[in-house]
């Protein structure tokens, strides 16, 4: 077995036996990667809290076979402690972890992924409001690098940008004028203030999108077209969504 | 074709369907029970048997309990006015141990966890807010020192504070017996934040 070193973001942790955990960690030098650390549930594990879910962390690693690795030592780069100590950054948070986890693949670096995910974090912790609209412009951005950027300044299918753009599909992906609505069909309303959000949210750094001062209406209209976007491309269950739509009340 | 004889195969089957037992042990366990005089197999039989058919949840706090209330609940010694929240049923086996604590519990049968979709309507929260109209004055949120335990309290906190309860959390902070040299940033600074007066 060999030794190897990694800087990551805890993506998310399961349960193994007795007393250890699988981690799942976002690496910008070997995608993600999972890896077990053992005796972590005891109250005297050596790991403590950095191995909890949005922990930077700096590890070494042992290779293991069939994918899984053991965690050796670990010392915390950032714990990111602001959003696990406010109920509203935890849940929108989680969000973005359960996506980057969705998208990443193990054995193959994605450093963009990676720092958008740092960066998104880092806003989210940082942010006093718009946690929502953190996590709807983190889905765009992550879309955007996947290879699924939507287009939202023209028509999807007839390249027009010179009318007024009202609707949105999924399919074409990306909005789309009347006139081909009326010719194919494709597209679900959505009003041009929204559209034009999402592509403000598209070019702005997700630092300034946390000051950033919106219509409530709109915000809430573009993070429902956003997550529906993004279920249908990646054809995964986010089931961190769902618990978004049940705290949706508190949140 | 299975090497075993059949009733042991069948054993075998569903020993290794535990958490924890692998193929191998559940072969060991199978054969230290054939080994095992009749009665001590009997004894364990029965011991499962009746674990599956007597043993249910208390209809108001959910710990495991024999009858339709746990011992804890019926128990007119205890004190009504607080209530210990925690995630699972062994975990009032621990605090029980302390001897320290002398009101009621409530077990939530799981914890809010955002990452794996289990939301609040997943745990048993709606029940603990119905108990909080008979004259409750604190809620203690005993969850597990962990992201989902933690997002779980925030929940519970937010949800009864306007409620006019008092909400307390259990402490975090060095285990008895630890060194200070090894403790993590986040649970030392929470053994700062928690410091008390001497």
């Amino acid at each position: 077995m060999s030794l190897y070193k990694a800087k990551g973001i805890v993506l998310k942790t399961t349960k193994l036996g007795e007393a250890d955990k699988i981690i799942t960690i976002l690496t910008a030098s070997r995608g993600k990667v999972r890896a077990v650390a053992k005796g972590i549930r005891k109250t005297k594990s050596k790991f403590g809290s950095r191995l909890e879910p949005f922990s930077h962390a700096d590890m070494l690693l042992y290779a293991g076979r069939n994918g899984l690795d053991i965690v050796t030592q670990t010392e915390l780069i950032q714990s990111f402690s602001e959003i696990r100590d406010d109920f509203d950054r935890l849940a929108f948070g989680s969000g973005m972890l359960d996506l980057a986890e969705k998208v990443s693949v193990e054995g193959d670096p994605d450093v963009a992924l990676f720092n958008l995910l740092a960066k998104g974090l880092e806003a989210t912790a940082w942010s006093k409001r718009n946690h929502r609209l953190l996590l709807t412009a983190f889905d765009l951005k992550l879309m955007s690098i996947t290879g699924y950027l939507p287009k939202l300044d023209a028509c999807t299918v007839c390249g027009n940008s010179a009318v007024e753009l009202k609707r949105f599909s999924n399919e074409r992906g990306g909005a789309v004028c009347e006139r081909c609505f009326d010719e194919a069909g494709f597209g679900v309303p959505v009003r041009s203030a929204v559209l034009a959000l999402m592509h403000e949210l598209l070019r702005t750094k997700l630092i300034v999108v946390a000051e950033m001062d919106t219509v409530a209406k709109d915000e809430a209209e573009a993070s429902r077209v956003v997550s529906d976007y993004v279920a249908y491309h990646l054809q995964t269950r986010l089931r961190s969504r769902e618990c978004l739509t049940q705290l949706g009340s508190l949140t | 074709m299975s090497y075993y004889a059949s009733p042991l195969a069948a054993l075998v089957d569903e020993l290794a369907k535990l958490p924890g037992i692998g193929p191998k042990s559940a072969q060991r366990l199978a054969f230290y029970l054939l080994k095992a005089s009749s009665e001590e197999a009997k004894r364990l039989a029965i011991a499962i048997t009746e674990v599956k058919e007597k043993v249910r949840f208390c209809t108001d706090c959910f710990n495991v309990s024999v009858n339709e209330r746990c011992d804890i609940c019926t128990d007119l010694q205890r004190d009504r006015s607080i209530i210990c929240v925690v995630e699972e049923a062994r975990d009032i086996v621990a605090l029980e141990r302390t001897g320290g604590f002398h009101g009621l519990y409530h077990v939530l049968q799981g914890a809010i966890s955002p990452i794996d979709g289990v939301g609040p309507e997943d745990i048993r929260v709606k029940e603990l807010l119905a108990r909080l109209e008979g004259g409750v004055a604190e809620i203690l949120i005993a969850t597990n020192p962990n992201i989902e335990g933690e997002a779980t309290a925030m929940y519970i906190a937010r949800l009864t504070k306007p409620l006019g309860v008092k909400v307390t959390r259990i402490a975090s902070g060095l285990p008895v017996g630890g060194d200070l040299e090894y403790a993590d940033e986040v649970t030392l600074g929470k053994a700062l934040e928690g410091r008390r007066e001497m």
